[in-house]
């Protein structure tokens, strides 16, 4: 094995690309915290850096420590007692910069789920007499939004029963903080795909360099080289994977731990969207996250050692692997396929996406199961990796 | 011990490279001589077990070679035409990979690593990345890679392309020498290398041994077929010419 990691670090291409990954998640890094803003009203300015995700989470901690329904009728009663056009110029100076993020969440909160945007107007048009009903209220819309007329396809009664049940598990009341810090190192987390670019090109050549250089034929006579050789190189190509994200990860993790602590962790999912029906912290999210897109990598990795030992060019490789993380970014949506929805959801750039997976309702039927999207994705990429594992040695040692 | 080689045939598409070819391999120097396309790389592969068999068998004690599998792999050793070396590898480093792939011990690899590196004249050299060696010398690397399991079976595929004379004499003496003890088959262009060490020759023209046997025997045959007097030199690259330039083969300079 020691020689199979010799061929891939003492590949020029593969080093550029393996630095180029890690400086871009170092970019990253500067470029979150650099671009992070807090407005400071006693001084009338704007704070940068650092210095505004503490004084962010500083403000959130004087906010509350719990969304409570009492807290919730308060704040909306306040941002009512205003009477503005929450869209205006005004509001947002007025209400919306002093209370910053929790506004946006309570917003949210109360938007119709089929909304791309917030309607911060939502908020002025709330009936509080029997106050904010805000966990009432999120049920509510969660049950609208499993009842409504999709032009690709219905929830069905199962499904409905499905969601229903788990978004009622969730735990309540939500607590609350800042999740500022938190949610710029999901985005490092989420920057894993781009490294997935450095997986195509490190595991492009694995097999197809042997029949490019030659090698092959040697190798293929010795003892080992159709079987340990081969095992050796998919599992040092796996390793890799694992390894090159996490570093990726611990470089991530590690700076914005060591240049501001990890708050926020501990928080619910749901202060992201609070439709979400998983019972999860952040922290959890981002090593989901994490394993999602370690999951991708490694049927990626797995589907290119295949390629490359079929098609025995790095190019034509590298090529697909290029393609299967970018083409499917550009695939649209359907409005009348609900099937084709099913299965855009599922392509790599949409699956790493953990944050948005887990508030979007996406289930998959089979029979009487219902398998959740987090589910499908885990069951769909552990298929393709144990096909591809099982192809990787007969297509090499047919190839030649 | 015997390798028997029983109608065996490669055909790929519409275009047979081998054609139904038998012969029994024992101990000794078999040298194989074609133009090029005439089919001895192919049948090399199918002896290594690299290039799939499409009709008839290859056979060792008596046991079909791909049913051996890995068993038959530790009894082999190969050098294939102009195949890649890992630049950024030392020679030392190249043959313990090697090693490690024929399944040697690691102290073991390492003693007769240092031992063929000193045979095939790489002694000093044996810390060097290959990116630096001449093409000579990288085929004297594939030689000693070849070496490294004591191979019963050797195949050498146009082993000293690229060698200066000095080297190629060297390289004679040391095929012959292994061949005592062990199945070596070289194929070659270079006619003067089989000439002096091979036991057996095989002359190969689209896929079939149009003639074998000892220098000897082709000599006669050579005198028979040409009616040419014993007065007249013999040597293999008449006999060569002889076959090989009467045909449409595209021909290689000797």
């Amino acid at each position: 094995m020691r020689y199979e990691w010799k061929k891939i670090f003492e590949r020029r291409l593969n080093v550029i690309a393996m630095l180029l990954g890690y400086m871009l998640i170092g970019i990253c890094i500067f470029s979150y915290i650099s671009q992070e803003r807090f407005y400071d009203e006693k001084t009338d300015s704007y704070i940068e850096g650092i210095e505004a995700l503490r004084m962010e989470q500083a403000r959130a901690e004087a906010q509350t420590d719990v969304i409570t329904e009492e807290y919730m009728t308060e704040l909306i009663s306040e941002i009512q007692s205003y009477n503005m056009d929450l869209e205006s110029d005004e509001a947002y100076t007025e209400i919306i910069r002093p209370l910053g993020d929790i506004f946006y969440f309570v917003a949210k909160s109360y938007t119709d789920m089929r909304e791309n945007t917030i309607d911060r107007n939502a908020l002025s048009k709330l009936d509080l007499a029997n106050g904010a009903r805000f966990y009432e209220h999120r049920m509510e819309k969660i049950r609208d939004y499993l009842n409504c007329d999709f032009s690709y396809g219905n929830y069905t009664e199962a499904e409905k029963a499905y969601w229903i049940e788990k978004a009622e598990n969730t735990n309540i009341p939500f607590r609350w903080g800042s999740k500022s810090v938190m949610s710029n190192l999901w985005e490092l987390v989420f920057v894993g795909v781009y490294l997935l670019f450095v997986v195509v090109i490190c595991t492009s050549s694995v097999f197809s360099a042997e029949y490019e250089s030659g090698a092959a034929f040697l190798l293929l006579t010795t003892k080992y080289g159709k079987d340990r050789m081969i095992w050796s190189k998919i599992t040092v190509s796996v390793l890799f994977v694992v390894g090159y994200l996490t570093g990726g990860t611990l470089l991530s993790a590690g700076s914005t731990a060591l240049i501001l602590g990890l708050p926020g962790a501990n928080l619910p999912v749901q202060l992201w969207n609070s439709v979400i029906p998983y019972n999860l912290t952040i922290g959890q999210a981002c090593l989901g996250s994490l394993a999602i897109i370690m999951l991708i990598g490694i049927t990626i990795a797995l589907v290119l050692l295949c390629s490359s030992a079929g098609l025995r060019s790095s190019l034509a490789t590298l090529v697909i692997g290029a393609a299967i993380i970018i083409a499917p970014a550009f695939f649209p949506m359907s409005k009348e396929s609900g099937l084709w929805n099913h299965i855009n959801y599922l392509f790599p750039v949409r699956a790493a996406n953990l944050k948005e997976v887990m508030g979007l309702y996406v289930s998959y039927t089979m029979g009487n199961v219902i398998i959740p999207y987090v589910g499908m994705i885990v069951i769909v990429y552990t298929v393709i990796s144990v096909m591809a594992l099982l192809l990787i040695r007969r297509v090499f040692v047919r190839a030649r | 011990m015997e390798l028997i080689l029983d109608r065996v045939t490669k055909q790929y598409k519409n275009k047979i490279a081998v054609d139904r070819l038998s012969t029994t391999l024992k101990e000794g120097v078999y040298g194989l001589l074609g133009a090029n396309g005439a089919g001895k790389t192919t049948l090399m592969r199918m002896i290594c077990g690299i290039a799939e068999i499409s009709s008839g068998e290859i056979r060792l004690g008596g046991e079909e070679i791909g049913v051996m599998g890995g068993r038959y792999r530790d009894l082999l050793g190969y050098l294939p035409q102009d195949f890649g070396y890992y630049p950024n590898f030392t020679a030392m480093e190249f043959m313990l990979y090697i090693a490690s792939l024929k399944g040697l011990d690691r102290s073991y690899a390492k003693k007769q690593s240092k031992t063929l590196l000193q045979k095939v004249g790489l002694a000093n050299e044996m810390r060097h990345k290959i990116k630096t060696f001449s093409g000579g010398m990288r085929q004297r690397l594939g030689i000693a890679q070849a070496l490294l399991n004591d191979p019963k079976i050797l195949v050498l595929d146009e082993p000293t392309a690229g060698l200066d004379p000095k080297e190629r004499v060297r390289f004679r003496n040391m095929i012959a020498e292994l061949g005592k003890n062990r199945i070596v088959i070289l194929s070659t262009h270079i006619v003067s290398d089989v000439e002096e060490i091979a036991d057996w020759i095989f002359l190969m023209k689209q896929g079939q041994f149009i003639a074998q046997g000892t220098l000897e025997d082709l000599k006669e045959h050579y005198l028979e077929v040409t009616g040419a007097g014993e007065a007249e030199i013999f040597n293999l690259e008449k006999l060569y010419l002889f076959y090989f330039e009467e045909g449409d083969e595209e021909y290689d300079a000797v």
